[in-house]
Order: structure tokens, then C-alpha cells, then sequence
């Protein structure tokens, strides 16, 4: 009987049907390439610059096309979520290569060679395989649907489309499932029950007894509806939101080798050329093509500091508001006119300069996103041209730029007064004809800041204790220029990054430790961009070294439950996570309770991207929404390792009244442990 | 029309941290070179007045070492249409009515409808230049100025005049005219790249002072009228400390402390007490009562 385990493909229908099939084959075809031709335009022409995907580290773009694309590793850090996509994902893929797989045989190897080879095993394994298939799907629409329209979290955006989507897909999962069933029920083979879902239609059908006339017509019916519907579908993808399908998978190629803690350079400072985007023209093609991969999923609302904390700013909305504009003006452009969308004028921004400021550059929005799409970034190019085109901030950030330029430090105290927090530590100083093998990079926080400044110098002395060959800068010391680039003034940025990298260049030492995270980041990462390649390390991976190597020694017991506070820049930017854990641990009888929000998802404290210097954006205090989220663990102390996340604690600590909990760096522990 | 504005570079002393008491302690890494606030407002003004009358044209004018023309190039950068750098190498020598001296002879010729100033440089606190060099043009001058409004026959202007205790004189005087900048009047611009990259290009016109035609037959120091003979701290101020009496409660005694000791309160002043909103909003009460703030 083995040799029967096949079916006839167009049983029913008849094979001379088959020309009917290929035509509406090629207008589906066609619909879709005309779709896709026509948001080539879009994607190409809108933008000014001529921007050129790179193919560089393929490997690893590959690597995140299956890894984050096929096997959804992103989108299933979330599980209902995840696995609902994962599901209608999957099964459509499988039931595609099953498409394929009759293709193949009917269409070539068949014809030309005269091979079928869907029978026997090897067909009822294919059909348990496409039935499964259908079956997760379908599973993954009606969770969809449940999730759309009764769990309807805050963060979807209601619109008619995606329901007809869903509809759409679930119809052409069920006649298929029904086309099944009819046959196998007109066919009576009893190891069909192997098609799982098509096995359940027909019982269905043989408890209800159809007439089997009525079951060969309904199939002829079904069979050309499940077609042209699938057709349709097909037609359908680029000119819904569907386009996904194509526009997500060509992102995460183009974006993932792209790291999230470095900001792009301004290459050409020209007198009369434009900085930033004031116009949707401005983007480049790859940031374009960013609009047109975001599904609207939500999940950088989901993760964004300040949405959370109700400030003006929704990750979402910025990249749905901008995909707005440009479409807009894509389509205005087409019709031969040269003018912008309603919003897209030159004097008229695109989006409200509250939104704009409320971003503290944590880099959430670009974490969470299932495709790599960054919020941030877009953000960043829209605060350019508001800094460096328009001179239009808050006066305060004014004061910040003069003080820089002025003093060389954040805090506008002057080069007199970098050396005071060493006063009675006897530190040495780096300079031409003096060397070391660490220099320690204080930062302006650990210079300047009253509380900061004592944890600088816990940090010394901790070296000292271990007995490293260190130095400082001293008076040479300059703001690293992690803010003023942050806050969209690239121009100071570089200037100072620039004066730094001839000092660095010019003095002998091995390593940099630096305190701030962000010092951190801008001398380890956004300083190569500029030629500069030095050997960075954060202070945790040394002092992490220096317990490992025995030259300090923990010695005190401490039952304390702490919590750590992943800073940005350490954890999501530069993956330094379980090394500040291992130092915590190190100490005997240390209750280390984690946040809800830890290590790559970790909730900004709210200082960031210049948000020190700045008034606080209406809405609820960010540091006070962290501290209530930290407090959730009830510890004792709250631990961090980033002076600008400590102030903010510390501060968010006392506007809560919250009374007996400690803030303290990671330093300070490791000093009281000793 | 055009408009000049005078600008200062000057040395400013944010730090004592040197050891030479000869130098009032003041160390080589205390000072910083920046523009005369005073005189970034005075070029803001006369930026805004740049808005309203689009056909004024900017003059910065700057006595002064190298350094003068960073500021100058500051001043470019901010939107002024030229600069003229006056080289002086012995900067710093020469005292206010000799500065006026060269500074007004460099446009004695020009036609000029406005000029501007700080109403005083930050350095010296001198206050005097402005008002000099309206006297050698003959001129009028109003100093401390607050607020600006030209009428529409650009023949006459209306300026407030801050005075003590925040009163200010509301004037109007013909031009052309001198004016000094009181602070308070405007926020100044943080130039755009644009401007800045721009600035980097442009010339700044440089004269000497002997190219000036001064009425003297000589010039320098020398025919100085005033001399600085010493520069000093202030003395620190008397304050009774706060009391050893350990009677009065440690809040009570840093409340002492912090108010400069046990005295009582002056006159019809009233003292304040309670959480910050009960103040702040005492605060703006008497304010209202007062007419500091409207009804």
C-alpha cells in the first residue's frame, strides 16, 4: 500500500487548469513587484544623500538575519508576544518550503525527469510537517487576535488594517485546512489521519454525513477561493503593513553590525553646508528604510525611560510621525512636486522640541526593537540641527557649551581647581617626561561634583592599595565631550575629542581606567572614529582584576541586601554587566537583589544625553520612578557604578523620603569590605 | 545704518590658587580669557536691532593684544557683519581715558547712527570708557541701559536706564548716541556652525595705533591720567560666629551661622518661616503687595 501515500495536485480541479493557475500566479507576481518597485522610489529618492549599504562583517549580519530574523531571538524576549509572531512566522515559512516543495516536483522534476517524489514516507511526513505548520499559525493569529482586541495592550495603535490582516491570513489558513478535509473525507484513505488538521474537518464532515456531491463542489468552490484569496495576499504585501516581510529581515542585514553607543560623525564641516536633519530629505536612505521596517510593536514605548516617567517622548510615535512625513513627501514628490508634507517645511519642525529634548540617549528604544531599528539615532539628528543650525535649546544648555569652552570642564570650575579631589592622596600626575602604566581618567563628575569627587578618591586609594602603577592628568584633564556630543553639538564634541586625542597621543601609558561610564564609552568607542584606538577599561573590570589577583583583599563580612543599578553606558552600550555582580558577590554575605529592569534592559536614571544640565521635562521625576522600581527589592543599599546615576539616586532617595537607604558606588562597598 | 560696538577681551580671574602673595595669589592657571559679558550683550542688542532693521550693517571694534581677536572672531561667529582689531601690544597699560582716546579716533570719521558697550568691563569694574568716548565725540550717552526701542524715523531712541534699587529712568535721546549695557537686558545667542565656521574665514580688519591720527604728539602709557597702584581682596566681613551655648538646638545653630550671627531682623523687614512652598508663596505675596509683580 506504501506506493498510495500521495495525493493527485489538482485532484478535483483537473491539471488542465493549471495555466489558469500560473496566470494568476503572475499578476500576484506582478502587483507585488510594482509594490515594491514603487517604495523603491521612496526608500531612494526622498532623501538628499546618496547613502550606500555597506556589506561589511557579512558574517555577522547573516548571523543576526537568522538568529534575530528566522529564530526571532528579540522578539522572543518577550513570551506572549514573541511566541505569537515566532508561531504565524514559522508556520507560514514551512508551509511556503511545502508551496515550494510541489512547485518543484510539479514544475521540474516531474515534467523534465520524470521524478514525484511526494509519496510514501516521505509525503506523510511532509504532510504532518505542513499541518503542524498551519496549525502553530493559526494558533499565532487567534492569539493575536485575543491580544488585539481583548488583552489590547497600551502600547498597540488601533487601526482597521491590522485586523484585516489578521482575518486575511486566518481565512487562508482555514479553507486551506477545509480543502484538506473535503478531500480526505471524498477519499475515505485512512492514513490520512496523518494531516492532523484536514483529519479533524473531515471527521467533522463524516459526523455531520455530507452528501459527497455536495463535498466535490464545495471543494471546486473553496479550491479557487483558498487561491485567489492566497493570491491576493500576496498582491497585498506591499502595500500594507505587511511590507514587513520584506522591509524587518533587509533591516536587521543592513543594521546589525551598527553598535548603539557610538553616534555617527559629521565628516565635513562646511560653512555652507546643513548639519542635522531639519527635513525629512535629510535622512539618509538607511534611516528612511528604518520607517518602513518598524511594525509599530511598541516595545521601545514599552522600554523608554521617558515615556514611562510621562514625559512628551514615545520611541513609536517618533519613528510613526517621521514614516508619516516622509511617505507624505514621498508622494508629493512623486506627483513632480518639489514642496514637503505639512510638517516638513524648513521652518516648521518635525517633531515638537519637547519630544526632542525628552530623550536621554539611554539607547532602550534601539535595545528592545525587534529589528534593530533606532529610535534614538533619529532623535539625535533632528537635536543637530536644532544646536548647531538653529542655536535654539534651553538657555541653561547655553551656559553648559560656554562653560565648556571656557573652563574645559562640565561644571565651569576651571583647570585650577582639577587637581583639589587628590588633595592628601599624593597621586602621581602623567606628563611628558612622567609615566605610568594606568592612567586614570577622573572624569568631571569625580573632579568636580562634592559627592562624586570623594568616590574619585576612594578610587585612588583603592589603587594605591593594590599597589597599581597609576597617574592622573591633572590639569590637563578635559572634559571627555560625552554630553556636549549628546546634547547635538558635535562640533564642540570634536573639537575637544580632538585636543584630547593629541594629549593621549602624545604621553606613555598602557591603559586607561576611567570612573564615568560615559567617559568610558567616548574614549573606548567613539574615539576611534577619530583615529584614536587607546586600551579602555572601566574601573569595575580593574578593581575586578585586582580582587582576582589577590592584591586586594576582601576581608569583612557584609549581610546587607544590595541592589546594583546597571548604568547605560556600561551595560547596554558596552556589555559590562556580571563584572560589577562578580565584584559584589566577591564580598561574604552580600544579598545582591536585582531590579526589575538589570543588565542590557536596564532604566535610565534620567541624567543622560545632557539631561544633567537640563530642566526636567514635565511629567514624573525619572530618577523617583527608578528608585520606586529598585525599592521593589527592598534593599538596604543602592549600589551603582556611574556618578551621574548615583546624584540621581541619591536626590531621588530623599524627594521619596526614604529613609536608612544608602546610596553608594561599587568603589565604596569594595573599600569597606577591605 | 551702522552700528559699532565696542568689545573687551579680557583676563578673568575665576581662581586663587597661586602662591605669591605679590600676585594676590593669582597662579597662571587661574585666569581664562573670555569676551566682557557685558559687551556680549551689547552685541546681542545691537544683533536684535540688526532683526528689526535688516540694512544695519555691524561694526565690532576691540583694543587689545592677540587675544582680541578671539573675541572678535566670537563676535563674528554671533552674526556681526565686520570687526577691526586695534593692535596694542603692551594691552593693559594704557588706562580708561586713553583707551577711549584710541577707541573713539577710529571712527571719528565714519558715519554711525549707534554705538554700544558693556556698561562696564568685568576686569577693572571701571565703568568709564563708554562714557569717554561720547564726550571726545561729542555724542550723548546713556549708560546702564536696560531696554532699547528705536522710533521708526531712526531719529530718536528710548532707552530704560536702570537705577538703584531696580527703579529705572525712562529717557529718549537723538542720535547718534553712545549706550552702555547693563546686564538683565537680553540673553545672549550661542552662535550657530554655520556662523561659527564662517566666522573662521573672515577677515578682521587690523589697525595700529599710530595709523589713528590721535591729537597727541606722543601716545602711550605715559600720558595716562589715572595710575592703578595696587589690586586687593576684599577683607572678609565681621560675623559673629555661631554660639558655643550648647542651650540652643544644632538647627538653631546653623540657622545663626548661615545668617551672619545672632542679630535681629531690620526695620519692616519680615523673616519667613515653614516648608519651601509656604515661603515661596509668602514670598509672592509680598511681592504683589509690593508691586514688584502685577496683581
Amino acid at each position: 500500500m506504501e506506493h498510495m501515500w500521495t495525493r493527485e495536485i489538482f485532484w478535483n480541479v483537473g491539471a488542465d487548469k493549471k495555466i489558469v493557475v500560473y496566470c494568476l500566479a503572475v499578476i500576484a507576481l506582478g502587483f507585488f513587484s510594482y509594490g515594491i518597485y514603487r517604495r523603491y522610489f521612496l526608500w531612494r529618492k526622498v532623501s538628499r544623500n546618496k547613502g550606500r549599504i555597506s556589506f561589511d562583517a557579512l558574517g555577522k549580519r547573516v548571523r543576526s538575519l537568522i538568529i534575530d530574523g528566522l529564530f526571532q531571538r528579540r522578539l522572543l524576549r518577550e513570551y506572549y508576544p514573541g511566541l505569537m509572531h515566532a508561531f504565524i512566522l514559522w508556520g507560514f515559512f514551512v508551509l511556503f518550503l511545502g508551496t515550494l516543495t510541489i512547485a518543484l516536483q510539479e514544475d521540474i522534476t516531474s515534467p523534465l525527469m520524470g521524478v514525484s517524489f511526494l509519496k510514501g514516507y516521505f509525503y506523510l511526513l511532509y504532510k504532518l510537517t505542513l499541518n503542524i505548520a498551519g496549525l502553530l499559525a493559526m494558533a499565532g493569529i487567534l492569539m493575536a487576535l485575543v491580544r488585539r482586541y481583548i488583552i489590547r495592550p497600551d502600547r498597540l495603535s488601533r487601526s482597521a488594517e491590522q485586523g484585516v490582516i489578521l482575518i486575511w491570513i486566518l481565512i487562508i489558513l482555514v479553507t486551506g485546512f477545509m480543502l484538506e478535509g473535503l478531500r480526505i473525507y471524498s477519499l475515505k484513505n485512512s492514513w490520512e489521519v496523518w494531516s492532523i488538521g484536514g483529519w479533524i474537518v473531515s471527521e467533522i464532515l463524516s459526523r455531520l454525513n455530507a452528501q459527497d456531491f455536495s463535498v466535490l463542489y464545495l471543494h471546486k468552490v473553496l479550491w479557487w477561493a483558498h487561491l485567489i484569496i492566497s493570491f491576493g495576499f500576496l498582491a497585498y504585501i506591499p502595500f500594507s503593513r505587511l511590507i514587513h516581510l520584506v522591509t524587518s529581515p533587509a533591516n536587521i542585514f543592513i543594521n546589525a553590525p551598527t553598535s548603539q553607543a557610538v553616534l555617527s560623525p559629521i565628516v565635513n564641516f562646511d560653512a555652507s553646508g546643513s548639519f542635522g536633519v531639519s527635513t525629512v530629505k535629510d535622512f539618509t536612505p538607511r534611516q528612511i528604510f528604518d520607517f518602513d521596517a518598524c511594525t509599530q510593536c511598541g516595545r521601545c514605548q514599552d522600554n523608554c525611560p521617558a515615556y514611562i516617567s510621562e514625559k512628551p517622548l514615545s520611541p513609536k510615535k517618533v519613528i510613526e510621525e517621521l514614516k508619516a512625513r516622509w511617505l507624505e513627501t514621498g508622494e508629493l514628490m512623486k506627483e513632480g512636486n518639489g514642496v514637503e508634507g505639512k510638517r516638513g517645511g524648513e521652518n516648521d519642525g518635525l517633531l515638537d522640541e519637547d519630544v526632542i529634548w525628552s530623550c536621554t540617549l539611554c539607547m532602550a528604544c534601539a535595545e528592545s526593537c525587534p529589528v534593530y531599528i533606532s529610535s534614538f539615532e533619529k532623535i539625535m539628528e533632528l537635536r543637530r540641527s536644532l544646536v548647531l543650525m538653529k542655536s535654539t535649546f534651553f538657555p541653561e544648555i547655553a551656559t553648559f557649551f560656554r562653560d565648556v569652552e571656557t573652563f574645559g570642564d562640565t561644571f565651569g570650575r576651571g583647570r585650577a581647581f582639577r587637581e583639589d579631589w587628590a588633595i592628601g592622596i599624593d597621586v602621581k600626575k602623567i606628563s611628558d617626561g612622567n609615566q605610568a602604566d594606568i592612567l586614570y581618567w577622573v572624569g568631571c563628575q569625580g573632579t568636580f561634583h562634592d559627592r562624586n569627587n570623594l568616590i574619585a578618591g576612594t578610587l585612588a586609594q583603592l589603587f594605591k592599595a593594590a599597589g597599581a602603577d597609576f597617574g592622573i592628568l591633572g590639569k590637563e584633564e578635559y572634559c571627555c565631550g560625552d554630553p556636549m556630543r549628546r546634547i547635538g553639538n558635535e562640533y564642540l564634541f570634536q573639537k575637544t575629542a580632538q585636543r584630547n586625542i593629541e594629549l593621549l597621543g602624545r604621553l606613555n601609558f598602557n591603559k586607561i581606567v576611567t570612573y564615568c561610564p560615559h567617559c568610558f564609552n567616548t574614549l573606548k568607542n567613539e574615539y576611534p572614529q577619530f583615529g584614536a584606538h587607546f586600551d579602555v577599561i572601566h574601573y569595575t573590570e580593574f578593581l575586578r582584576d585586582l580582587i582576582r589577583a589577590g592584591n586586594l583583599k576582601i576581608t569583612k563580612n557584609m549581610e546587607k541586601r544590595v541592589a546594583y543599578h546597571d548604568p547605560c553606558y556600561l551595560a547596554r552600550a558596552n556589555d559590562i554587566y556580571n563584572v560589577p555582580r562578580e565584584i559584589l558577590k566577591s564580598i561574604p554575605g552580600m544579598r545582591l537583589v536585582e531590579p526589575e529592569r538589570a543588565k542590557r534592559k536596564t532604566f535610565c536614571c534620567g541624567a543622560g544625553g545632557g539631561h544633567m544640565w537640563m530642566r526636567e521635562i514635565p511629567g514624573k521625576k525619572m530618577n523617583e520612578v527608578r528608585v520606586k522600581e529598585i525599592m521593589n527589592g527592598q534593599p538596604e543599599i543602592i549600589t551603582t557604578s556611574c556618578p551621574y546615576c548615583l546624584i540621581m539616586f541619591e536626590d531621588g532617595v530623599k524627594s521619596l523620603g526614604l529613609e536608612g537607604i544608602k546610596c553608594l558606588d561599587v568603589c565604596e562597598i569594595i573599600r569597606d569590605a577591605l | 545704518m551702522k552700528v559699532i560696538v565696542f568689545v573687551k577681551q579680557i583676563k578673568y580671574v575665576y581662581a586663587q590658587t597661586g602662591i605669591d602673595p605679590k600676585q594676590n595669589f593669582i597662579g597662571p592657571d587661574d585666569i581664562v580669557h573670555i569676551m566682557n559679558p557685558l559687551d556680549e550683550l551689547a552685541l546681542e542688542e545691537t544683533l536684535r536691532v540688526k532683526e528689526k532693521h535688516r540694512d544695519t550693517e555691524i561694526v565690532v571694534i576691540s583694543l587689545g593684544d592677540g587675544f582680541a581677536e578671539d573675541g572678535l572672531r566670537k563676535c563674528l561667529s554671533m552674526g556681526a557683519d565686520r570687526a577691526i582689531h586695534i593692535y596694542d601690544a603692551d594691552y593693559g597699560k594704557l588706562d580708561a581715558w586713553m583707551t577711549a582716546m584710541v577707541l573713539a579716533y577710529s571712527i571719528r570719521n565714519q558715519e554711525f547712527k549707534l554705538i554700544f558697550c558693556g556698561r562696564r568691563a568685568i576686569d577693572d569694574n571701571g565703568g568709564l570708557v563708554g562714557p569717554y568716548i561720547a564726550e571726545i565725540l561729542r555724542i550723548p550717552h546713556v549708560s546702564r541701559v536696560v531696554k532699547l526701542e528705536i522710533d521708526g524715523g531712526r531719529s530718536k531712541v528710548l532707552v530704560h536706564r536702570a537705577v538703584e534699587r531696580g527703579n529705572r529712568e525712562v529717557m529718549e535721546c537723538t542720535v547718534p548716541a553712545l549706550f552702555t549695557i547693563e546686564k538683565g537686558i537680553n540673553i545672549p545667542r550661542y552662535p550657530t556652525l554655520p556662523g561659527i565656521l564662517r566666522a573662521q574665514k573672515q577677515v578682521i580688519q587690523r589697525m595700529e595705533i599710530r595709523d589713528l591720527e590721535l591729537p597727541l604728539k606722543s601716545f602711550g602709557p605715559a600720558l595716562n591720567l589715572t595710575e592703578t597702584i595696587s589690586l586687593s581682596n576684599p577683607k572678609p566681613k565681621k560675623r559673629s560666629g555661631g554660639l558655643a551655648d550648647a542651650t540652643v538646638s544644632a538647627s538653631d545653630r546653623l540657622r545663626l551661622m548661615m545668617g551672619g550671627g545672632d542679630t535681629e531682623t531690620k526695620g519692616d523687614s519680615t523673616l519667613v518661616e515653614g516648608s519651601t512652598d509656604n515661603v515661596l508663596s509668602e514670598i509672592e505675596r509680598v511681592f504683589r503687595e509690593s508691586g514688584i509683580l502685577p496683581e
